[in-house]
């Protein structure tokens, strides 16, 4: 946990670099990709793709 | 994307424990209050527990655990979200979209003082344990312990209220809310990789409303006999 204040953890990644209202946006996708189904082979995927990935 | 993000796995240990637990704890509530509700989707009853008047069936135990990995399977993406952005940052470009700023600068003040909060409450555990509250394992009984637990919540509380009252007073004397707009310190422009994630972004919705259109239309329920 950073002691400047936040859960933020601070490097230099792809990530760390993309704006903050763009993360939003993936993350509202994402939930909205994940919402449609009820597959457990789409989440099994997706899961894999953000863990191992 | 969690590896690329570099975000140690100790870290997220106690997170991905807690969101574990408490999908265990929805799956056991759903097989109790609806033990049959996975079998009314597929429309098969494979019975595996029958105990007086309650039936639960392979499909429901099935459907729980897809309902908990589902839940699973949006905890990467929220954890990147959290441990790489910055509260400054976010709150800068939510402005940018033209949210008040008043708005963004309270989302990034809940982020900033989430650890300052969990600071405060070891403080209230070490205080109270200090005046011989038992809160570790084999001081007290599970009971006990929990009991002993509520009762931090009252000074977190208070603690947590005196917080916010030095915060907005501390605003209030620099002027917070006086002029329509504000500038940020920590305003950055778009680069291409900005872009690339809204067009991926997007892209995955798309083809999310494709698929379910297409070939993963209803509940997935393996066959099981």
């Amino acid at each position: 946990m950073s002691r400047t204040g936040s859960l933020y953890i601070d490097k230099d990644t792809v990530f760390h670099n993309i704006d903050g209202s763009i993360k939003l946006l993936l993350w509202i996708c994402w939930t909205a990709f994940i919402f449609m189904f009820m597959d457990i082979r789409i989440f099994i995927f997706m899961t894999l793709i953000a863990f191992l990935c | 994307m969690l590896k690329i993000a570099k975000i140690p796995f100790s870290t997220i240990k106690p997170l991905l424990i807690f969101i574990i637990i408490f999908t265990l704890f929805n799956s056991a509530l759903l097989l109790i209050v609806t033990p049959e509700y996975g079998s009314q989707i597929t429309g098969k009853y494979t019975v595996i527990l029958k105990l007086y008047g309650f039936k639960l069936t392979a499909e429901t135990l099935f459907y729980a655990f897809t309902l908990s990995l589902k839940y699973i399977s949006l905890l990467p993406v929220t954890l990147l979200f959290i441990f790489t952005t910055n509260p400054s940052e976010f709150a800068s470009s939510l402005n940018r979209l033209g949210v008040s700023y008043k708005i963004a600068y309270s989302i990034s003040i809940a982020l900033r003082y989430i650890p300052d909060v969990k600071d405060e409450m070891t403080n209230i555990i070490n205080a109270q344990e200090a005046r011989g509250v038992a809160f570790k394992k084999g001081d007290a009984g599970l009971l006990k312990r929990l009991k002993n637990y509520l009762s931090i919540l009252l000074p977190l509380l208070i603690s947590s209220l005196q917080r916010i009252e030095v915060i907005s007073n501390a605003m209030d004397l620099r002027g917070f809310g006086k002029h329509k707009t504000r500038t940020w310190y920590t305003r950055k422009p778009l680069k291409s990789a900005d872009y690339i994630f809204i067009i991926v972004s997007i892209s995955l919705v798309l083809i999310g409303i494709y698929l379910k259109n297409t070939y993963f239309t209803k509940f997935f329920c393996l066959s099981l006999k």
